[in-house]
């Protein structure tokens, strides 16, 4: 029990928790293993039906995220960029840094705690809407047109070794 | 314009001081209940049942989803934070009389042990945002002074209000997690089974439950029976 308040009371743990890309990409893993599992599982529906789903939404999951892993960061890094959009941060030098590197040097002297949690906020909010982006418009487009493909190859390949168990 | 700049200030500032997993994966359930459907129903190689079961499912799915991240979670960390941080304080306790730093007699002791859970809630929401706050009264305030006397002798124990959010974020995503690998699924597969029970008591064949017609006619007798046939040429049952 002490190991379980030990880890939910812990700063670091609530830290690593409060990152956007780490919320997204723990509960899309996890759905990759729930989701189709529990569709396989569903006796309503017919084997076809299940398949069809279950295949779709792995490769849904799956490809959401290596897509989202692989696009996250080099938006995440260039979101500063944007900060110039928000009127709430008129005031502040923070959205006048043209690098990365100007803008974390900036962030670094910068002393006004509301300010900043505003800054962070927005970065937040930034990245929760290119993550909605990436994972509900682009992702499944994708997906659709790769299920077929997949599935046809699946059943070729479990044809193929009946074929091959009879002969 | 001004009233959605004052969304947005809002939206910001709560984002950049809790960002709580629910929040994002509320808002990306959202994202999804609207265009993963739509993508589904684009499709044009499945069939029209494959395409009916992955549409019901990514909806109810997603559905579910945003409904659990939003409810679920919340009375989840309303609900387990405060004793949480209870047992948090409760264990500093017993590890310090351990480590013959605190006396078990001690008024601190018992401060540590007897933790208020509501002032806890109170004075971690007090500060932070409007959501949450009742009645701060003037015992959960002496409380959390006397608590706050403690926590400034040791080092290693973190302050109520620390404490607080920290354990409503970890609290949200592990419940977010469990959610989404667990609760979600199952309580799709439960509703599709519904659903289908339903459709298929209405897909059923209508049975005629009407009243035949009364007639005025009286009905045979087994004599007047056996007379008719009789008078058709006899009971010859033996003619075959």
């Amino acid at each position: 029990m002490s190991l379980v308040v030990n880890f939910l009371t812990s700063p670091q743990a609530a830290d690593f928790v409060q990152n956007s890309t780490c919320q997204v990409l723990s509960e899309g893993c996890l759905k990759a293993i729930g989701r189709p599992t529990f569709t396989l599982l569903d006796k309503t529906a017919t084997k076809e039906e299940r398949k069809y789903s279950a295949t779709k939404e792995l490769l849904y999951q799956s490809f959401s995220m290596a897509a989202f892993f692989a696009l996250i960061f080099p938006i995440k890094k260039n979101t500063f960029r944007l900060l110039k959009y928000f009127p709430q941060l008129k005031n502040c030098d923070v959205i006048n840094a043209k690098t990365a590197k100007e803008y974390q040097e900036k962030l670094k002297q910068l002393s006004d705690k509301t300010m900043l949690t505003k800054i962070k906020g927005a970065n937040e909010l930034m990245s929760i809407i290119a993550s909605g982006v990436i994972l509900a418009v682009i992702t499944p487009q994708i997906v659709t047109r790769l299920v077929h493909p997949i599935m046809n190859k699946l059943s070729g390949d479990e044809t193929e070794n009946k074929l091959d168990k009879k002969v | 314009m001004k009233k959605f700049n004052e969304i947005v200030d809002k939206v910001i500032t709560r984002l950049g001081t809790s960002n709580d997993s629910e929040i994002c994966t509320a808002i990306l359930a959202a994202f999804k209940l609207i265009f993963i459907p739509f993508a589904t129903m684009a499709d044009k190689k499945s069939s029209k049942e494959q395409k009916q079961y992955a549409l019901t499912r990514d909806f109810l799915t997603e559905g579910v989803a945003l409904m659990g991240y939003l409810g679920i979670t919340k009375a989840v960390k309303n609900n387990l934070t405060a004793p949480i941080c209870a047992k948090y304080y409760k264990g500093k306790a017993l590890d310090l009389v351990r480590q013959n730093k605190l006396d078990i007699n001690s008024e601190d002791f018992k401060v540590l042990v007897n933790i208020d859970k509501a002032a806890i809630k109170n004075h971690a929401m007090n500060e932070f945002l409007d959501e949450g706050v009742k009645n701060y009264t003037k015992n959960q305030e002496a409380h959390i002074k006397a608590l706050e006397g403690i926590i400034s002798k040791f080092s290693n124990i973190q302050n109520p209000k620390d404490l607080y959010l920290n354990t409503k974020k970890t609290i949200s995503h592990v419940c977010v997690c469990v959610l989404a690998l667990t609760l979600i699924p199952y309580i799709t597969n439960k509703l599709i089974y519904v659903l289908s029970k339903v459709k298929s008591q209405d897909d059923k064949p209508k049975i005629d439950t009407s009243i035949p017609k009364q007639t005025t006619l009286k009905p045979y007798s087994m004599q007047q029976y056996i007379g008719s046939l009789k008078m058709q040429g006899g009971l010859n049952v033996f003619s075959r």
